[in-house]
This record gives structure tokens, C-alpha cells and sequence, in this order.
């Protein structure tokens, strides 16, 4: 089973699609693919998880690890998800507050470009 | 009157006289009377020449008595005298003739009666007084000659007709005696019985008493068998002298019937006197004895045949009747020959029934020892059919218990694996111990059979001490040899003392070596199968799969049955993988041959398949490839192949197999079928294409693929698939392990197959059956567990809604055992899950150890778990963790 991630730049954000499912077997693909994004100076990362079928404990590792590393780097890691479970997931780990959460991926783009070096969290 | 009146009427008297007396002393003794008043005698006497002596046979005067019976022997005396010249003689006084005088006599005359010119007799009188005689004395006496002469002859004739008459019925008499006792001695072959009954004809027409002794068979010595007295008292007191005083051989003489055994000649006493008696008493009970039984004549006659003795016939009479004489003896010894004969007969009669009576218990004896040899070497268990055994061999062997006795040298001991008798429950009875004190020890030792006579009188071994406390008085040990060596024994015990003969050890020496054989071939054939069973189960199992794969929604059971080790090890195997996308690989095939070569190319190809099958190439590709690259061995092997894939969550099967046989397909509600793959072995022909066959199961099917060892060991091919088919019908709902079994116990029966035989049985599980999954608790497997997993649940019907946080629930716990369990060393992880009622259980199962959480957002896992689910219980214990997570779920499956 693979994870499908697609990368593109939205407005100087870089976003990450990711289809499929994130578990311990696919999920440091996604990490390698945020550390490449934030490797090359970018710390505006928006995860779009609306088509993540699954998303596990070591998937939430590696985007709050993901996240810190944006964080000191001046910038944010958002994400971008609606369904049910994925919500119940952020929400019991009360993760819904770390992160900025997005229902849309434009909301998330649009908040991301408000963010600049140095600006905290929205 | 005058004289020659006188003188007429005299004679006319006498004549007259002579006509009416019946016999001819009669006549005599009338005439004499007669002429006694005629002739003033003082006596007078008739006398007949008998031979060379002139008898007396009528006397009158004073001195009649004596005179009659006189004899006087031819003489020159003057009787004899006028006898010779046949001229009558007077002397008016012998004085004055000057005659010898012994008598008073005086006067005297004599005449001689003639006939034809002979002088048969004389008449003489005499007196007294001298000159008492005239001429006419004389003349008249000489008339008186006359007449008598004829009266007497006629007399004399009439007598002798009388005589011979009497003799002729004497002879008939006899004839008609011996006539009869001929017909009794024919009528039966107990001739006990018919010699009585022609004693009890004997006795008393020819003698008071008769006894019968017979030789004993083997000419031991005489036997009575018969004692018949006319007198009942008699022969009673007959039988008891016999008792007291047995006839003996070696006596001094011997007793007259030993004599005659002897001799073969017969004896005759016709005069018995007392001083006889005395003689053969001896003492004097005997005599007293001997002399109430009033002998006064017997005869001894042999029984004699052929010139052989059989016995002796003897016949006695008392002081009342006339004594026996030589033409008794003749009479004796008729009826003592045939007696002899009616003996001989049942001798002979009874000597053919005794041999007949033998060979018909020897033919007896032969059968039962072939049937005993027969039933122990068709048996492959004796202890099945020991009972079975005692008991023909109790017809041959009398016993109340018989075992057998096995030794076992490593530890120099004997065991009793076989008993039947009473008492023999705990191993002591079966006195089961070492060897050393025995008799069973004894007999092996020395290969020779032993016999007890009676356990009490001995303490030699421990067999006496035990078996006699037991009530086991004799016994009989016999060795079982097979090979050259003795393996045992045979034993045989009983409560009579002193049963067991040479007879009984002969009779069982057969029976114990059959034993030998039977045990001794159970015992290799056991110890080969069970090391070969071992050298291949070693080797198979090195070569074969080391355990079944438990896929999602199917069931694999499988059954590996080596081949009778006499067949060397074969070239079957079978395989079952599951592969990374969930789809199970069967694989099975036969190379052809066996020993340690094909078995070694049969763990070949299956390793080759594997890894075809794990690249990802479909059966028909495999298949085909694996035929051109053998084709291009040298020497490469030939083999059947069947292989096939299919995937549990749409039942599409995939195969492709060559020389193979059919493998079977149960579908729910239809018949069993057969998908056929045609062609060849591979690695035969390099050309071949071999088609792949696709087919979509409905959940509930099964298939069934077998090795040819399993249709090909009952050699009727046709039979074994009509039963193959029965049976896949019959065990349809039996787990596929329990199926693979109950398939091959069904199809060989109790046969021996020459051939490997290998049976997969595989289940596409229906809808409703409950989840059982092993995968490696590795991180690429949670995929698979989470799609098992959701198909599960939507199987078990839970609303969409709630599926997601079954899985998310479950995959948190398969994450944690991934993690957790195996510390970076692969292993196994099985979800299980089933829906009971309203609820769905899913437990997820490892068996190695969590070791302590290393904070890899752990904490999060187990509160996503607990969250997700509506119980959630975690159980760690030394042999694995188990989590198991419930779901109230309320909607009925569909």
C-alpha cells in the first residue's frame, strides 16, 4: 500500500495533498516529503488530509514533529481535513488546538499567506 | 406133560420173553430166569465176547452180583474154551471129571451162542449137587442158544441202531450247538457280550461250567471276559476263586489254561479226583473252594486263529453228569475256533477304528495348528486377535491361561504383552520383571521347552512360587524361535497337576515359531516405520511448509501422509502463502520418483514457485516458466504441478496445473465438481503451453487438491475418486484440517499407500463466519489488517458510520503490537473478530512480549484505541499480549 503525496505551491504555501493512508509503514514518506519542503527554506506548509482515508498515532507523531520544526523555523504546519474520524482523532489527542485546522484547503491557504517569518500562530 | 412139551414151552417162553424186553441186558436177564425155573441150577450166567474179554452181562444164584459185570479175559480157560471150538460142554460132576474146583460147583454146563457160525457169548449153568444135569439139560440149553442167539443179535442191533440214532442226534445236536454259536459270535463285534451268550449255550448242554479267557492286546496276559455256572450261587463263588487265586503262568506246573496258550493244543481231563484237586490248590482255602465247586472233568480248549492263541475256552462238568471225552474235545474246540475268529474280528474291527480315530484327530490336530499359524500371520496386531487365538488354541492345548512372554535383552527383562486366563490384570500376575530365576528365562536360555508337574512341590523358579500362589499347578514353557534366536515364550498353564507331556510341547513348538514370525515382523515393521516415519518427517518437514498461513475469510487445513517407508521417501509436497496483497497461493505437485533426489528437486520447485508467486507472476506464468527451465535441465526432473491463487475478497481463483489430478470444487448448494487441468507433467515437453483457468467462488466453497498417492494406493483408480467424491460430499461441513483427514481415512481405508499422499483442503469462508487472520507484525501488514478488518465489519453488518472506528480502533492496536511485541524480530499477529449477537469482538494477539512504551505518542494510540471502541481490554501475560476491543453495535447483520 503506498500513500500518494502531491506537492505544489499555492500562492508562495506549500501544500501537501495526501491520499490514502498514513500509517507507520507510510507515514515517514510524508515526513521526508515536509522535511524536503521545509529543507528548502519553506515553512508555510498546509496538509491537506481531506482525501486520507486513515491516519494513525505515528502519523500524528510526525506532523507534531513536523510542526515544531516549522514552528522554529518562523512558520506553521495547518491541515486541512473534514471527515468525521480524522476529526474525532485530532480532537481526543486535543491535537484540534495545536494545529491550525481547516475545513477547506483555500481557508488554510489564504490563513498560511497571513503568516509570515517571525508572525506567531493565528 | 411130556418133555419136548415142556422143553417147547420153555422156549417159546423165552422167546417170547426175548421179543418184549426192550434192551438186551433185559433179554438176558429174562431168558436167564426163565431157563433158571426150567433147570434145577444153582446159578448161571450170559456172557458177551467184547473184544478179547467175555463180559457178564446176566447172572442169577447166589453169586449174581459179582458175576455181573465179570470180565474174563481170552484165556485157555474153558469158558474160552467152548467159545474157540464153539461145542458145548457138560460135566455132571466135575469131581469125577476131575476139573479144577475153585467153586462149590458140581454140575456144569456150558453152550456158546452162535451166530452165522460164531460164537458171540456163552450160556453157562451150574449146581451144586452133582448129576443135577441131564442130556436134556444140555439139549435144551442148546436151543435155548438158538433162540437167544437171534434175540441177542437182534437185541444187539437194534441197540447199536439205537446207538448210531442216538449219535446222530448227538452230531446233529452239536452241529445245531455250533451252528448257533457261529450265529451269535457274527451278530456283534462285542464279543464281551457274544462269547457270554455262547456260554450260557454251552452251559448246561455241554458242561456246568464255562469260563472264557481272552489275551490281552498286547499279550500281557489272560483276561476273563466270561464265567457262566449252571449253578448261580456257584458262579458267584467261581468268580471269587478266580479273584483270590488268579491262574498263573509261572506256577509250577502252569495252570492248565496257560498250558494250553502255550501249546495251542487242547487238554482234557476226563477224571478229576480230589487228590487232582489237592494237587492244584494251593492252600487249603483253595482246595475247600476248589472242591464246592464239584469238578469231576473238564476240558481246556485254545482259541487259536491262524496259528495264533487269542485265548482259551474252558469247559467243566460236575460228579452228576458223564464225563467229557475225546469227542467233547472235538466239540470244544469248534466252538473255541470260532470264538477265535468272532475275537480276532473285533480285535482287527477295533484296531482300524483306533487308527482311524488317529488320523482323524491327527487331520484334527494339523487344522487347528494351521489355523492358529494362519490367524497370527495375518494379523497385524496380535493383541486383536490373542483372544481370538487362546481360544483355537485351547481345542489343541488344554490351559487356564496362556501368555507370551517377550524379551527384552537391553534391560535383560520379560515383558507379557499378550495374556488370556484369569488374574493376570496387574504386572505382577503377568510377571513382567527380569529374566534372571525364571523358567521363561530358562527356556530362552537353553531353546528348549520346560514343563512343570506341579508348581506346589518346587520353589525352583519364580514362576512356581507366583503361578502356585495363583492356583496355577502345571505349566509348560515353550520357546519361540524366529530367525535363530529366540524372541520369547510361549506359555501354557493350568490348575490340574501334571497336564503338560512331550505330546503338548510338540503340538505348540509350531504355533510359538508362527508367534515369533507374526511378533517379530510387527516389531520390525514398527521400528522401520517409525524410523523411517522419523527420517522422513525430518526431512519432509525441512522441506515442507513449517505451518499453514491463516487468511482473511478462509479456512486451510492440509495433510502430509509419507509413504510406506519400504517406498523410500517421495517428491510430494504442498504450500499455502499468503501473499502481501492478501491473495493465497496453493501450490502442490508431485515429482516423479522417489528417495532423497526427488524429494531435494521437490523442495526446489516449491521454493521457485514461492518466489515466482511472490514477484507477483500469475499460476498460468508460473506453471509455464517452471516447464521451459526444467526442460532445459539435463536430466531435470519430471513432476505434476497444480498452482493456484485466489483472493478472499472476491473469490477469484486462478490456476493452472499439468498432470495433476482434478482438483475438487464444492460450491455452495451444487455438486461437487472437478476442475480438470490437461497436459502433461512439466518439465516433459518444452512446447507445451499450459492454459490458466479463472473461476469466481462464492463465499461457503471449498476446494480440494489432492496428490495421486491417495487415489492410486487402492490400485482401482476409479473407485478411490467415487470415494474421494463421497467423502468431500460427507465431511463438507468438518474443518478443512479434520476434512483432509477424514478424506484420506475414507478414501485408503486401512491400506497402505506406496505413493506420498498430500491433501490441501481450502475454505472460502461464508459470509457470516468469523474473522481469523495472521499476519507478520510488521508495518507493512497494518494495511491488511485494516481492509480484513473493514471487511469484516461490513460483513458483520455494522453501519457504515461505526466501521471506520472499528478499524481505526483495531489498527491502533495492531500498531501497538507492531511496535511493541517483537523486539525489530519478525513474527506473527492474529486478528480475530466475531460478532455475538449486537456485538462485534475483535481481539488482536501476538505472542511475544510488549516491552516498556517508548514515547512514540504511544500515550495517543491507546486513548484513540479506548476512544474508538466501546471496551478495550488489554491482557499481557508471558506467552503474548492480547487486545481486545468491543463495539456495541446495534443494527442486525444483514
Amino acid at each position: 500500500m503506498e500513500v500518494q503525496l502531491n506537492r505544489r505551491n499555492e500562492n508562495g504555501v506549500e501544500v501537501l495533498d495526501v491520499s490514502g493512508e498514513l500509517d507507520i509503514y507510510t507515514s515517514p514518506k510524508l515526513r521526508t516529503a515536509i522535511q524536503d519542503v521545509l529543507a528548502g527554506g519553506r515553512s508555510r506548509v498546509v496538509v491537506n488530509l481531506l482525501h486520507t482515508t486513515y491516519l494513525d498515532s505515528t502519523a500524528l507523531s510526525v506532523l507534531t514533529s513536523a510542526l515544531k520544526q516549522a514552528r522554529d523555523a518562523g512558520g506553521t504546519v495547518a491541515l486541512v481535513y473534514n471527515q468525521p474520524q480524522i476529526e474525532k482523532i485530532f480532537t481526543i489527542t486535543g491535537l484540534h488546538e495545536v494545529f491550525p485546522v481547516f475545513r477547506t484547503e483555500p481557508e488554510a491557504v489564504t490563513a498560511a499567506r497571513s503568516w509570515t517569518a517571525g508572525a506567531s500562530r493565528s | 406133560m411130556s418133555e419136548d412139551a415142556r422143553a417147547a414151552e420153555i422156549l417159546n417162553t423165552i422167546a417170547v420173553a426175548a421179543s418184549g424186553e426192550s434192551s438186551l441186558d433185559q433179554i438176558l436177564h429174562a431168558s436167564l430166569g426163565h431157563l433158571a425155573r426150567a433147570i434145577p441150577l444153582t446159578g448161571g450166567s450170559i456172557a458177551l465176547v467184547e473184544g478179547a474179554e467175555l463180559v457178564v452181562h446176566a447172572a442169577v444164584g447166589p453169586f449174581a452180583a459179582d458175576a455181573r459185570g465179570q470180565r474174563v479175559k481170552r484165556s485157555g480157560g474153558r469158558s474160552w474154551q467152548v467159545i474157540e471150538t464153539g461145542e458145548p460142554f457138560m460135566s455132571r460132576d466135575v469131581i469125577s471129571d476131575g476139573l479144577r474146583r475153585t467153586t462149590p460147583i458140581r454140575s456144569y454146563i456150558a453152550v456158546p451162542l452162535v451166530w452165522r457160525g460164531e460164537a458171540f457169548g456163552l450160556l453157562e449153568v451150574d449146581s451144586t449137587e452133582p448129576n443135577a444135569f441131564t442130556e436134556w439139560h444140555l439139549h435144551l440149553m442148546r436151543r435155548v442158544a438158538t433162540v437167544l442167539g437171534g434175540s441177542v443179535q437182534l437185541a444187539r442191533r437194534v441197540e447199536a441202531d439205537a446207538q448210531a440214532l442216538s449219535a446222530a442226534e448227538e452230531a446233529q445236536r452239536r452241529l445245531a450247538l455250533v451252528a448257533e454259536a457261529s450265529r451269535i459270535l457274527a451278530s456283534s463285534l462285542d464279543y464281551e457280550t457274544t462269547l457270554t451268550s455262547v456260554a450260557r449255550l454251552v452251559v448246561p448242554a455241554v458242561a456246568d461250567w464255562c469260563i472264557v479267557d481272552v489275551l490281552n492286546e498286547d499279550g500281557g496276559g489272560l483276561a476273563q471276559v466270561v464265567q457262566v455256572h449252571v449253578d448261580p450261587e456257584r458262579e458267584g463263588l467261581a468268580r471269587e476263586l478266580r479273584h483270590r487265586y488268579p491262574p498263573s503262568r509261572d506256577a509250577s506246573p502252569p495252570h492248565p489254561i496257560y498250558q494250553v496258550v502255550q501249546s495251542g493244543e487242547s487238554l482234557l481231563h476226563e477224571e478229576i479226583t480230589d487228590a487232582d484237586l489237592s494237587a492244584r490248590a494251593l492252600d487249603a482255602d483253595h482246595l475247600a473252594m476248589l472242591r464246592s465247586m464239584d469238578i469231576s472233568s473238564d476240558m481246556v480248549a485254545p482259541l487259536s486263529l491262524r496259528g495264533r492263541v487269542l485265548g482259551v475256552m474252558s469247559f467243566v462238568r460236575g460228579s452228576s453228569g458223564r464225563r467229557f471225552t475225546r469227542e467233547d474235545v472235538a466239540l470244544a474246540e469248534e466252538i473255541a475256533r470260532r470264538a477265535a475268529r468272532a475275537v480276532d474280528t473285533a480285535y482287527l474291527y477295533a484296531a482300524e477304528q483306533r487308527a482311524r480315530a488317529e488320523a482323524e484327530e491327527a487331520a484334527r490336530r494339523v487344522n487347528v495348528t494351521n489355523s492358529l499359524i494362519a490367524l497370527a500371520a495375518s494379523a497385524m496386531d496380535l493383541g486383536e486377535v490373542f483372544d481370538e487365538f487362546g481360544e483355537i488354541l485351547r481345542t489343541l492345548i488344554p490351559f487356564v491361561r496362556v501368555t507370551v512372554s517377550l524379551y527384552a535383552p537391553e534391560r535383560d527383562a520379560l515383558t507379557m504383552p499378550y495374556f488370556k486366563g484369569p488374574g493376570l490384570t496387574a504386572p505382577r500376575e503377568r510377571l513382567e520383571g527380569p529374566k534372571a530365576g525364571t523358567v521363561r528365562g530358562w527356556v530362552i536360555d537353553h531353546d528348549r521347552p520346560y514343563a512343570r508337574t506341579d508348581t506346589r512341590l518346587t520353589s525352583e523358579f519364580a514362576e512356581d512360587v507366583l503361578l502356585g500362589s495363583a492356583g496355577i499347578r502345571s505349566y509348560l514353557v515353550v520357546p519361540m524361535r524366529v530367525g535363530g534366536r529366540v524372541i520369547g515364550t510361549l506359555n501354557f498353564g493350568d490348575e490340574v497337576p501334571g497336564l503338560y507331556m512331550e505330546s503338548h510341547a510338540r503340538l505348540a513348538q509350531p504355533i510359538a515359531d508362527q508367534l515369533a514370525l507374526t511378533i517379530s515382523r510387527f516389531q520390525l515393521f514398527d521400528q522401520v516405520q517409525r524410523r523411517a516415519g522419523e527420517l522422513s518427517e525430518t526431512l519432509q518437514r525441512a522441506l515442507l511448509p513449517a505451518g499453514l498461513p491463516e487468511p482473511p475469510f478462509s479456512a486451510l487445513g492440509a495433510l502430509y501422509l509419507p509413504a510406506d517407508p519400504q517406498a523410500g521417501i517421495g517428491g510430494d509436497w504442498y504450500d499455502a502463502v499468503l501473499l502481501p496483497d492478501d491473495t493465497i497461493l496453493l501450490s502442490m505437485g508431485d515429482v516423479a520418483g522417489h528417495g532423497v533426489q526427488a524429494a531435494a528437486a521437490m523442495g526446489q520447485v516449491r521454493h521457485v514457485v514461492r518466489a515466482y508467486a511472490l514477484e507477483g507472476r500469475r499460476p498460468g506464468e508460473i506453471v509455464n516458466h517452471l516447464n521451459r527451465y526444467l526442460c532445459r535441465l539435463p536430466d531435470g526432473p519430471q513432476l505434476s504441478v497444480y498452482i493456484a491463487t485466489l483472493d478472499p475478497y472476491s473469490g477469484v481463483l486462478t490456476y493452472c496445473g499439468g498432470g495433476h489430478p482434478p482438483v475438487l470444487v464444492l460450491r455452495p448448494d451444487q455438486p461437487v465438481a472437478a476442475l480438470t487441468c490437461t497436459g502433461p507433467p512439466i518439465g516433459l515437453l518444452m512446447t507445451m503451453a499450459y492454459p490458466e483457468g479463472r473461476l469466481t467462488l462464492e463465499q461457503g466453497s471449498r476446494l480440494i487438491a489432492y496428490t495421486d498417492g491417495l487415489i492410486e494406493a487402492t490400485r482401482d483408480i476409479a473407485a478411490s475418486e467415487r470415494a474421494l467424491a463421497e467423502a468431500a460430499a460427507r465431511t463438507r461441513l468438518e474443518p478443512p484440517s479434520r476434512a483432509a483427514a477424514s478424506l484420506v481415512q475414507h478414501v485408503l481405508g486401512g491400506s497402505l499407500h506406496e505413493d506420498d499422499v498430500a491433501v490441501m483442503v481450502f475454505d472460502l469462508l461464508p459470509v457470516d463466519a468469523p474473522l481469523s487472520f495472521s499476519v507478520p507484525a510488521s508495518p507493512d501488514s497494518l494495511y491488511r489488517v485494516r481492509r480484513a478488518v473493514r471487511a469484516f465489519a461490513k460483513r458483520a453488518g455494522v453501519p457504515a458510520e461505526r466501521i471506520e472506528e472499528i478499524v481505526f480502533a483495531v489498527g491502533e492496536a495492531a500498531l501497538n503490537t507492531v511496535e511493541h511485541a517483537y523486539r525489530g524480530i519478525g513474527g506473527q499477529m492474529q486478528v480475530r473478530g466475531e460478532r455475538r449477537n449486537g456485538t462485534v469482538i475483535i481481539t488482536v494477539r501476538d505472542v511475544g512480549h510488549w516491552r516498556d512504551p517508548v514515547d512514540r505518542g504511544r500515550g495517543r494510540g491507546m486513548k484513540i484505541m479506548r476512544e474508538f471502541a466501546d471496551q478495550v481490554e488489554v491482557d499481557t501475560g508471558t506467552e503474548g499480549t492480547v487486545v481486545r476491543l468491543a463495539w456495541q453495535v446495534l443494527a442486525k447483520p444483514r
